[in-house]
């Protein structure tokens, strides 16, 4: 049972930084990132993940992540532009993350399988990648993202596309995996698709408009 | 990148630079040059001579070419692309070959002359130009030439402002490429020229250099001679290209829309096979080409594993112009720069291996830069986060999508140097021999049989490496 904590985390760019003072989120706990656009929502995702220099803590459970590169911190992600990878068919890009760990057993297939099915994939499970549609692709790096068991998961804007009883059907899936194994989910949203039971909201605002440094904060948005 | 990461990187590039500059620092300093004799020659009626001869036949060559280009391109109205493109990368050897198959069925009394050659230039300008026109007319799309039609421009017309002026600045291009080979044709100008005074600057640079009466400064002068238009020859491509913009321009090797160039590379291979077959039961010394051959594989497979450690390192560490110098240069002629070193720092044989690759690279590179320059960085970070370190997710992602061009140019540059001669023959003095150095001498000595023997060989095993990196990708 993980917590995300961060202390004094930011995110360096030679532009602007992106900074997060204080923040926990619990096992199962999704925290909804917002922000209007141009407010570094993306740097600070790419600087959680462990794309972009950071500085402060960033830690999940005991194992401090800001010390550890990029392959090393066993997080599950949904990528904005979903970034699937053109050589692999539907059901192998779901099971990359798997592969990169070990050989796939016959219980990640089936695993695999059943997210397929339960997202109304079952019949594209063999499609090459330029014959998925965006709304399929959306939900294949979805199951990307949960089937290696990952210690966190990152979302930024996972159900752009989609439409509502697709993104129930998403929603279901990750509490699924949620209660087989709880833990934090960063979500990167516009607005709620879907409201989950626990959750916290990290506010994006601009601290010194000279330097363009952004602040993101728990509570209330700046503009409420 | 790190300095470190990036000088480790950088020093197979940098390994071959300096072998280059060693090489052209010892041929200076070496007592076999001097400075007074060169200028004579630079100055004298006989490189003159060689000068305008070159010239004149390399622009007729050209003229030839275009001219019959055009005509095979409007009777085939765009069709063969991939078979003109296979026969581009034919050697000048099995050119020649079918000059003198041709001038022998034609009963002509003495096949050596440089109307020979310009004939056989011309046979391998035609396709050259063909495959690279009908690609820059595909290219075009037909979107334009049905405006034209719409707006009342006849067949003629349409075919005019559309295919023709489309295609401008790409013939340019294509036109200054064939230049380049006509003036840097070597085996073809010394099989059918009929030898001095029918030499062109490639051959001359070559006699200048022959065991026995080498003479380092006439070599010295002629090859400046020859630099200083190759260089002339590069700009201009670079300038048409810059002009025009990257569209309608392309120097390398572009991946294939139909079958026909399997077909094209196939049927060669077939007919090279039988051949082949038919002459060795006509020839008795059919086995002493067993060690040719071998060395030929042996030579193809190290260049083109340099070239592919070569341009990987010039890419990588930022020295990408490295790899793009072998351009500005005729093989003879980086030969004749690392010469005085022969047998000194590296066996001859190395010595051919890391010219070839220094002329190949180019090749290679034009394909494999923007191949690596579209990486799919996202991709790749992508793939970090799901647990990939740097090199295995460099397998994982880019790999797959870059397998198939490199090895389809792997195949071509092993075919490439499988046909290249003339560092060979200068390198070798006899000591080693591939199928195409051996051809050459045989066809010196005027054994027509047994030197098609051998350029079939050649021909199969380019044909064979050619259709295993076709086929793989």
């Amino acid at each position: 049972m993980s917590v995300l904590r961060m202390r004094d985390f930011r995110v360096m760019l030679p532009v602007f930084s992106v900074t997060c003072d204080d923040l926990s989120v619990g096992p199962g706990e999704w925290l909804l990132v917002r922000a209007p656009s141009g407010f570094g929502k993306s740097t600070f995702f790419r600087g959680i993940l462990g794309l972009e220099k950071t500085e402060g803590e960033l830690i999940l459970g005991e194992k401090k992540m800001s010390i550890l590169p990029v392959h090393k911190r066993n997080f599950g992600v949904v990528f904005q532009e979903q970034l699937l990878f053109p050589h692999l068919n539907a059901i192998e890009n779901s099971l990359f993350g798997v592969r990169l760990r070990r050989r796939p057993t016959g219980t990640d297939w089936n695993r695999a399988k059943e997210a397929f099915s339960a997202l109304d994939l079952e019949h594209r499970m063999e499609a090459p990648l330029n014959e998925l549609s965006g709304g399929e692709r959306q939900r294949v790096s979805l199951i990307r993202a949960l089937l290696f068991d990952p210690d966190l998961l990152l979302l930024d804007e996972p159900f752009r596309g989609l439409d509502s009883a697709l993104i129930e059907k998403c929603h279901m899936l990750l509490e699924r995996q949620l209660s087989r194994k709880a833990v934090p989910v960063v979500w990167i949203t516009h607005q709620n698709e879907f409201e989950p039971q626990r959750k916290s909201v990290l506010y994006g605002g601009e601290l010194n408009h000279g330097r363009r440094h952004f602040r993101y904060h728990s509570g209330q948005s700046q503009a409420d | 990148m790190r300095i470190a990461e990036r000088t480790l990187l950088a020093l197979p590039a940098l390994a071959l630079l300096s072998y280059v500059v060693m090489g052209v620092s010892s041929l200076v300093f070496s007592g076999s040059f001097r400075f007074s004799l060169m200028m004579e020659h630079l100055l004298s009626s006989e490189l003159r001579y060689t000068v305008l001869l070159t010239l004149k036949y390399a622009f007729l060559g050209l003229a030839f070419s275009w001219v019959l280009a055009w005509s095979l391109l409007l009777i085939l109205r765009g069709g063969g692309t991939s078979v003109f493109r296979f026969f581009s990368v034919l050697p000048g050897m099995a050119y020649a070959l079918l000059v003198l198959l041709v001038l022998r069925l034609l009963k002509t009394e003495s096949p050596y002359s440089m109307r020979s050659v310009l004939m056989a230039w011309t046979m391998a300008g035609v396709p050259f130009l063909c495959g690279g026109i009908s690609e820059g007319i595909r290219d075009l799309g037909p979107k334009s030439k049905e405006a034209l039609r719409a707006l009342g421009a006849g067949p003629v017309r349409a075919f005019f402002h559309h295919e023709f002026r489309g295609t401008l600045p790409l013939q340019g291009a294509l036109l200054l490429q064939q230049f380049w080979f006509f003036l840097t044709s070597f085996s073809l100008v010394m099989i059918l020229s009929g030898g001095p005074p029918w030499e062109t600057l490639e051959v001359a640079i070559y006699s200048a250099m022959r065991l026995g009466q080498t003479d380092v400064s006439k070599a010295v002068a002629i090859g400046l001679v020859q630099a200083s238009i190759l260089a002339l020859v590069r700009m201009g491509l670079i300038w048409v290209r810059s002009a025009a913009g990257s569209r309608g321009i392309s120097e390398g090797y572009r991946e294939s829309n139909d079958s026909g160039g399997w077909f094209g590379i196939l049927a060669v291979l077939v007919l090279c096979l039988m051949g082949a077959i038919w002459l060795a039961f006509r020839i008795e010394n059919a086995g002493d080409f067993i060690a040719p051959l071998l060395l030929t594989i042996i030579l193809g497979g190290c260049v083109a594993g340099f070239t592919l450690i070569f341009s990987v390192s010039s890419y990588f560490s930022g020295f990408r112009s490295i790899s793009i110098l072998g351009a500005w240069f005729s093989p003879l002629l980086l030969s004749l720069s690392v010469w005085s070193l022969t047998g000194l720092v590296v066996s001859p044989f190395l010595n051919v291996a890391l010219i070839q690759t220094l002329f190949f690279a180019p090749w290679f590179s034009q394909i494999l830069f923007p191949l690596l320059d579209r990486a799919q960085r996202a991709e790749m970070e992508a793939a970090r986060v799901f647990g990939a370190g740097k090199v295995r997710a460099f397998f994982e992602v880019e790999w797959p999508r870059l397998q198939g061009g490199v090895r389809r140019v792997l195949g071509l540059v092993f075919a490439l140097s499988a046909t290249e001669v003339s560092s060979v023959m200068l390198f070798s003095r006899g000591d080693f021999d591939t199928l195409a150095s051996y051809s050459q001498n045989l066809f010196a000595r005027f054994r027509i049989e047994e030197a098609s023997f051998g350029v079939l060989a050649m021909l199969l095993v380019s044909a064979i490496a050619l259709t295993i990196g076709e086929r793989r990708a």
